[in-house]
């Protein structure tokens, strides 16, 4: 539809699908209530027809809800990738500047010595500090009825 | 969550300590690890501070790596 229209050079304008979706499910909830309107002026439409297109609206409605759901998703899964990759190149910087700091004033972090046991204790007490103070957030966050 | 500079320069001045490393502000070592802490504020200022504890016990464990 949108190549015959490129082809006959209409004015077509090409959309976000999830804009697309809203703009059509307001459109026919705009028409229903011009088909109350008529059906309560003239009478004319008949309840078969009032019922399917009220159908056909419902239909339209789910279908918007299921691509924004979908949407949403997807930008939540990026944000948490994005996440992810901070999280870890942040701990490669740290593990680079520990590695320069300790080597330069002598101390040697190879794996299973005493500096790297050391340096893991102090570690793994951060990763519980962590834990702790997330806990607390997200009991604070309940009384306030918020999301973090 | 802990700015990573905050965190690295607090993980640094433990094991310092627990390694008998006088750090102290003025000494040697407070100056290390100042000259190598600072770059890491920057890092702050533009990205989330959320450096993942398992990664970098991972790391260590492991060696480090480029």
């Amino acid at each position: 539809m949108l190549w015959e229209a490129q082809q006959k050079q209409e004015p077509i304008e090409v959309r976000d699908p999830g804009d697309a979706l809203l703009a059509a499910a307001e459109m026919a909830d705009e028409l229903m209530q011009r088909l109350r309107i008529e059906l309560n002026k003239d009478g004319k439409l008949s309840p078969s027809l009032l019922s399917a297109i009220g159908e056909w609206l419902d239909r339209s409605s789910k279908l918007n809800k299921t691509v924004l759901d979908a949407r949403l998703d997807e930008r939540t899964a990026r944000i948490d990738e994005r996440n992810v990759r901070i999280s870890n190149l942040q701990a490669k910087q740290l593990d680079d500047v520990l590695r320069r700091i300790l080597g330069e004033l002598g101390h040697d972090l190879a794996p299973g010595g005493p500096v790297a046991e050391v340096v893991g204790r102090h570690l793994r007490a951060m990763g519980e500090e962590d834990l702790r103070l997330r806990s607390g957030l997200r009991r604070s966050d309940v009384v306030r009825g918020e999301l973090v | 969550m802990t700015d990573l500079a905050v965190r690295a320069e607090q993980l640094l001045r433990a094991v310092l300590t627990d390694l008998e490393v006088d750090v102290t502000p003025g000494s040697p070592a407070a100056e290390v690890i100042e000259r190598h802490v600072a770059p890491l504020r920057l890092v702050s200022l533009f990205e989330e501070p959320s450096a993942d504890l398992a990664s970098l016990i991972r790391l260590l464990e492991g060696g480090g790596g480029s």
